[in-house]
């Protein structure tokens, strides 16, 4: 059987065939059968398609012979005729309207029961919509030369078939890049200060009344209402001993960070207490050290071996913590600031650290 | 007569073929057939749904009848039936080219593939 498709348009074709093949499908599933062999449905709907091409030639043909070329339903009666199995007594004086076809058709409707198809469908084949490419009139544009016409479709822009240089598109100045990067790492800088004295601060509280060190009013109120780490409830069972920083230890509120959160006592430092209690209390010498790293890593504590080198660190590192904050403020007060400016609280912010370092490394 | 045929004619616009209208109008576009009356499509569908479903019957008696003979035969009477019975009627090629034949259409099937050494 050949497949019904006449050269190139296989593709559009395909569509027709699977939905002829649902519907042949629906068909035998009416008349009884269970299922049906693939290669039978193919076949059934290459004949079904057959058919229809058939019927709609003959009737075209009819309607042809008698000078139309709209067909109509004598035509369509004619070509049942000529297409469907052969009447048992052809008779060309018999109306047409006693056609056998015609009246088997009418009984088929009468006694069968309809069959809607399974799926909508839209109507194909789907035509796309070509643009016409617009013309000189459309585009506003004069025709080069007086001999173009004006309706005719316009030449192809420049960039299309000329190589032109493409320049970045430069939203913003390179000095406003510069003090945009500064500003950003400025602020980069501050969280990390405010994160380094909060630690610093926490320890200089769990201490304090060991020390008996006024570290000033930066230690937060309430949170030292517990004062001494031994006494600060247990941990819960699998509570992980994280930082929790979040307590407004600062003067003004921490400048954007955490403000006004309600403080705790950090359960790190609850961690170390112990720790820096045996080994303030044992040898001196022997100690642990978690060496904070000059200036960079924030979370260490640095706690030194023995007792009376932890104080002076811990004093130093609360009046450092002081300067900072003060820093830090003058740094928030400032609005603009420029490279230099920018350059210069970082040299002495690197001289601070290296300081800083240098106590650690002179103290022990 | 004319008038049973109008009276047909409106009787086609309550009824819905089987075989959808676009099917039909595409492939009426595709052998010329221009009906600028939607009766005429639903006349079309009908008719070939009309044709398939008479193919359809008839690979069923045909089915039905090979079925009833192979439950004649002794040896496999059990097994041949039994697939019928069990509600699985499946329309095969043969019974279908049986069924076609008498429709004037000619559809042979091969009847093994040489493929591969295993199967031929």
């Amino acid at each position: 059987m050949g497949g019904g498709s006449s050269g190139g348009s296989s593709s559009r074709d395909e569509f027709g065939r699977i939905v002829a093949k649902m519907a042949v499908a629906q068909i035998c599933e009416s008349v009884g059968f269970h299922s049906i062999q693939a290669s039978a449905m193919e076949t059934l709907a290459d004949v079904a398609i057959r058919y229809l091409r058939d019927l709609a030639r003959a009737a075209h043909f009819y309607s042809n012979l008698a000078a139309r070329i709209e067909s109509n339903a004598f035509d369509l009666i004619m070509a049942m005729e000529d297409v469907g199995p052969a009447p048992p007594a052809a008779d060309p004086s018999r109306p047409i309207a006693r056609s056998s076809a015609l009246r088997e058709v009418m009984r088929f409707v009468e006694y069968s029961e309809e069959i809607p198809f399974a799926r909508p469908l839209p109507r194909f084949p789907v035509a796309k919509k070509r643009l016409a490419a617009p013309s000189f009139a459309q585009l506003g544009e004069a025709p080069p030369g007086s001999h173009i016409p004006s309706w005719l479709p316009a030449l192809p822009d420049p960039h299309t078939y000329r190589h032109t240089p493409v320049w970045p598109d430069r939203k913003r100045e390179p000095a406003a890049n510069r003090l945009e990067q500064a500003r950003q790492r400025r602020k980069a800088e501050s969280s990390l200060v405010a994160l380094h004295s909060r630690l610093s601060s926490t320890a200089s509280m769990v201490f304090k009344d060991r020390e008996k060190e006024n570290s000033g009013s930066e230690e937060n109120g309430s949170g030292s209402g517990s004062g001494n780490a031994f006494l600060a409830p247990p941990l819960a069972a699998g509570a992980k001993e994280l930082m929790v920083v979040q307590f407004g230890g600062f003067k003004d509120g921490g400048g954007g960070e955490n403000a006004g959160v309600v403080p705790q006592v950090p359960s790190i430092v609850e961690a170390f207490a112990s720790v820096v209690e045996s080994a303030s209390n044992g040898n001196g010498d022997g100690g642990l050290e978690i060496q904070d790293g000059g200036g960079g890593n924030e979370n260490g504590l640095a706690l030194a071996g023995s007792k009376g080198v932890f104080a002076k660190r811990i004093l130093a590192a609360s009046k450092q913590q002081q300067q900072q904050q003060q820093q830090l403020l003058k740094r928030q007060r400032s609005s603009v600031a420029n490279a230099e400016d920018d350059k210069d609280e970082r040299k002495k912010r690197a001289e601070q650290i290296i300081t800083q370092g240098m106590d650690t490394m002179a103290a022990s | 007569d004319d008038a049973m045929l109008v009276d047909f004619l409106a009787t086609l616009d309550d009824y819905i073929p089987a075989i959808p209208e676009e099917l039909v109008e595409y492939y009426l576009a595709a052998g010329g057939f221009q009906a600028h009356d939607s009766r005429l499509t639903r006349l079309v569908a009908v008719a070939t749904q009309k044709f398939v479903s008479e193919v359809a019957s008839d690979a069923l008696q045909h089915s039905k009848v090979r079925s009833k003979s192979a439950a004649a035969a002794p040896s496999s009477g059990g097994s041949a039936k039994d697939p019928k019975h069990g509600g699985r009627i499946v329309l095969t090629s043969d019974d279908l080219a049986a069924a076609l034949r008498e429709f004037g259409v000619n559809v042979k099937r091969q009847e093994y593939y040489a493929d591969s050494a295993v199967a031929g």
